[in-house]
């Protein structure tokens, strides 16, 4: 399991997966919400905080190439304070995954399967989910390598057919008396983009690391890019208002494409192929972090890694279901994702500068 | 030598293919009741009992309401497919096959739109499907009393489409439904498909779709719903409704559709008339090829005002009341081309000054250019708009160019 490498192009892959989730559903509908018709440059901005807090981290990584976050932070902190440190990340982790596979399945039921129970669909991902993680990183890499073409080109095609409705007018006065809530929404903004930690997971199996660092930060560009289009293309089709009432605009908008030809009559379900895999992927790379985390908390050797895994197929549905209603899970998504920023901008400095210092007075000594 | 599977990778094994190999949702295609479109008038108990099969066909429109009164009729149009396979070769084969009703219309009274469509499952052996609803029509009663308070349930069902067709009759929505069209097997489907011709005909409203008018209806704008009138066995669209604040505010006549076409920058195609050059009765007909309109807002001495450019390009198409051909050289082109823009221009100004003073609604929408371009000064009138727009200046130039004169000179 330890020699096997991931491609350059494969960590590119797993840092597009792992920011751009579930949330391409909502990203529209929640940024309009705050922001009205400017939510795209609060997302834009949201995308600079994204670099500003990928940079270092990936300077930390770099202090210690063979291991992993949780590695890391307990040798850096220290065994007692290294695990009060690793418990808010592995409490957002858990339930990143665990709200992301509720949000996927209330969707899917909502656009697709009206009788099918919620709590199999959950079961189901997760366990499918589960294959995928108790296999290797390269298995992982290899799936979502797969499945990445896949999905990208759906949205593209979704994006591109959607130019036909728009109304370039509907996204006009740009920043009108807005200023002030378009700076509030930088963090909400930043925070759609949880999930750039995931790489830390991933980075110590690099082939080539130097250019793995660089796809790193490249990749990190397509879910700003995909989120702050997407907001664009709503806006322009539906307008801000309407946007306010609409849950999940990315589907709706796959609704509102219509054709003389019959052929693309139910263009909603065709599109389910790239959130399906977008759900499928992120989940998968947040599931193996949150068993690295557990195992490296409860210090468990790798021949029990399995046990742990399997401890996330009861997991994670227990708290995908945990929310009694649609309304619930949005309000508890938003507030896991609140704990990114947290993490980003909280954690991970601390344990940079603290690493930073410790390997310089090791180099002096 | 060869490993053995795992037991926890067979047992996930197993789970997936017991668990992912069937499907939750599984309906037989021909158990759906495949609902075409949709006519929702309003409802008031009738005071006389209709008598013998017609009173038994009323008492089960009736749909028991535990809280208020029915005050909405819904009719549903499914297409009748003969599942028993005699029924089918007797239709197919029979003389008689081609006086067979084609769609059953289901009514339905009650006051949500829901409960009526599980009523309606009570009469039939087919799940109501609506993922292939194309028209949705409704009657002016229905609308005067306000769309934005009825179409939530057209809205927020998962089935429903933003690309259903909205249509408005004057009267009764259920007769529209119940028209036998010649060249089409269902009415639902002959009248989605009568805007095809939106690029022939300007006079059919551009917008029209369920997605459209949430649209508006969120924002506040007014917005045109084309008007369907039916004879036994044809629709024809004719003006359209004017709706503003989710209510129905008004009639637009054909000419005024076409107004309305032009200054939304949706006019698609059509024909524009003139006078004959130097002559009293003589007509010229233009063929519009291309259309563009850019309406800009213009505030001068804290005075808002509009100034609409249209460029139309087109083809000679007719004259009538001269002797054919003969007429045509550069200069005379010229003169028709200013003929052309006059009878635009006045046009124009004829339904901008209906919809300012007699109907008082913003159907074209400027308040939206106002919204979008002056947001300084949108700002300061957003609430006395209604009094603002019947007084707005808004000047319209036209200008018309003809590229091509057809075969003769």
């Amino acid at each position: 399991m330890e020699n096997e490498k991931l491609t350059t192009s494969q960590i590119f892959v797993i840092t597009v997966f792992s920011i751009l989730g579930v949330d391409v559903l909502v990203v529209p509908h929640n940024m309009v919400t705050l922001v009205d018709q400017d939510a795209w440059i609060s997302l834009i901005l949201g995308g600079l905080l994204l670099y500003i807090g990928a940079i270092p981290f990936l300077y930390l990584l770099n202090l210690y190439p063979d291991k992993d976050l949780p590695q890391i932070i307990l040798q850096v902190a220290g065994k007692w304070l290294g695990r009060i440190l690793l418990l808010p990340i592995i409490i957002f982790v858990v339930m990143y995954a665990g709200m992301s596979t509720r949000l996927f399945a209330q969707a899917l039921k909502l656009f697709l399967v009206d009788k099918t129970p919620i709590w199999i669909m959950v079961i189901l991902l997760v366990i499918v989910a589960a294959y995928v993680v108790y296999k290797d990183v390269h298995t992982m890499g290899a799936v979502l390598d797969i499945l990445f073409p896949i999905s990208i080109v759906t949205l593209i095609i979704l994006i591109v057919l959607s130019l036909q409705n728009i109304e370039p007018d509907r996204i006009k006065p740009i920043l009108f008396r807005n200023t002030k809530n378009v700076l509030k929404a930088i963090i909400p903004g930043f925070y759609h983009f949880a999930g750039f930690g995931a790489i830390s997971y991933f980075l110590r199996y690099a082939a080539n690391r130097k250019s793995a660092c660089k796809s790193y930060l490249l990749g990190l560009g397509v879910p700003v890019f995909f989120y702050v289009v997407t907001t664009v293309i709503c806006i322009m089709v539906f307008g801000a208002p309407p946007l306010k009432v609409i849950v999940y605009p990315t589907l709706n908008l796959s609704k509102s494409i219509e054709f003389e030809a019959a052929i693309l009559d139910r263009l909603e379900s065709f599109m389910a192929v790239f959130w399906i895999s977008l759900v499928f992927s992120s989940l998968v790379l947040f599931y193996y972090s949150s068993v690295r985390n557990f195992s490296e908390f409860f210090s468990i050797p790798g021949k029990y890694t399995k046990y742990v895994i399997l401890a996330h197929i009861l997991m994670l549905p227990i708290i995908a279901l945990l929310p009694p209603s649609s309304l619930y899970v949005f309000e508890l998504h938003d507030k896991v994702k609140y704990m990114e920023v947290l993490i980003g901008f909280g954690i991970f400095p601390i344990v940079t500068v603290w690493a930073a210092i410790k390997k310089k007075r090791g180099m002096q000594q | 030598m060869k490993k053995a599977i795992p037991p926890i990778l067979l047992l996930i094994m197993i789970i997936d293919l017991l668990t992912l190999t069937g499907c939750w949702d599984r309906k037989d295609i021909e158990n759906r009741g495949y609902v075409l479109g949709i006519a929702v008038d309003s409802y008031s108990p009738k005071d006389t009992k209709a008598k013998g099969h017609e009173a038994k066909k009323e008492e089960f429109e009736e749909t028991e309401t535990a809280i208020g009164q029915p005050i909405y009729e819904m009719t549903v149009q499914i297409p009748i497919i003969k599942r028993s396979p005699s029924l089918a070769a007797s239709g197919a084969g029979g003389s008689s096959g081609g006086n067979e009703p084609k769609t059953w219309q289901i009514s339905q009274v009650g006051n949500a739109f829901i409960s009526m469509e599980r009523e309606m499952e009570s009469r039939t052996s087919l799940t109501l499907y609506y993922e292939h609803l194309q028209v949705l029509v409704l009657s002016d009663k229905v609308l005067k009393d306000g769309l934005h308070n009825m179409v939530d349930f057209f809205l927020r069902h998962r089935e429903m489409r933003t690309s259903v067709s909205l249509f408005v009759a004057e009267g009764s929505a259920k007769k529209i439904l119940e028209v036998v069209p010649q060249e089409e097997d269902h009415a639902a489907t002959y009248l989605f498909e009568l805007p095809i011709n939106a690029d022939k005909n300007s006079r059919i409203a551009y917008k029209h779709n369920l997605g459209e008018a949430m649209n508006c209806l969120r924002s506040g704008d007014a917005f045109i719903l084309p008007r369907v009138e039916a004879s036994k066995d044809e629709i024809k669209i004719t003006g359209g409704a004017l709706i503003k604040d989710g209510k129905m505010a008004g009639w637009a006549d054909e000419l005024d559709i076409e107004v309305i076409n032009v200054m939304a920058d949706k006019y698609q195609g059509g024909t524009v008339i003139g006078r004959l050059p130097g002559s009293d009765e003589g007509i010229i007909i233009m063929e519009v090829t291309s259309s563009k309109t850019k309406v800009t807002p213009v505030i001068k001495d804290g005075e808002l005002s509009f100034d609409v450019h249209v460029k139309m390009k087109g083809k000679y198409a007719e004259q009538v009341g001269v002797t054919s051909g003969g007429l045509v050289d550069i200069e005379y082109i010229k003169e028709c081309e200013k003929e052309f823009a006059k009878t635009i221009e006045t046009r124009c100004k004829k339904t901008i000054e209906k919809m300012q003073k007699e109907c008082n609604v913003d159907v074209f929408q400027l308040n939206r250019k106002v919204r979008t371009q002056k947001p300084a000064y949108w700002e300061e009138v957003k609430d006395e708009w209604d009094e603002i727009f019947p007084n707005l200046d808004i000047n319209v130039k036209a200008d018309v160019t003809i590229q091509m004169i057809g075969v003769m000179k």
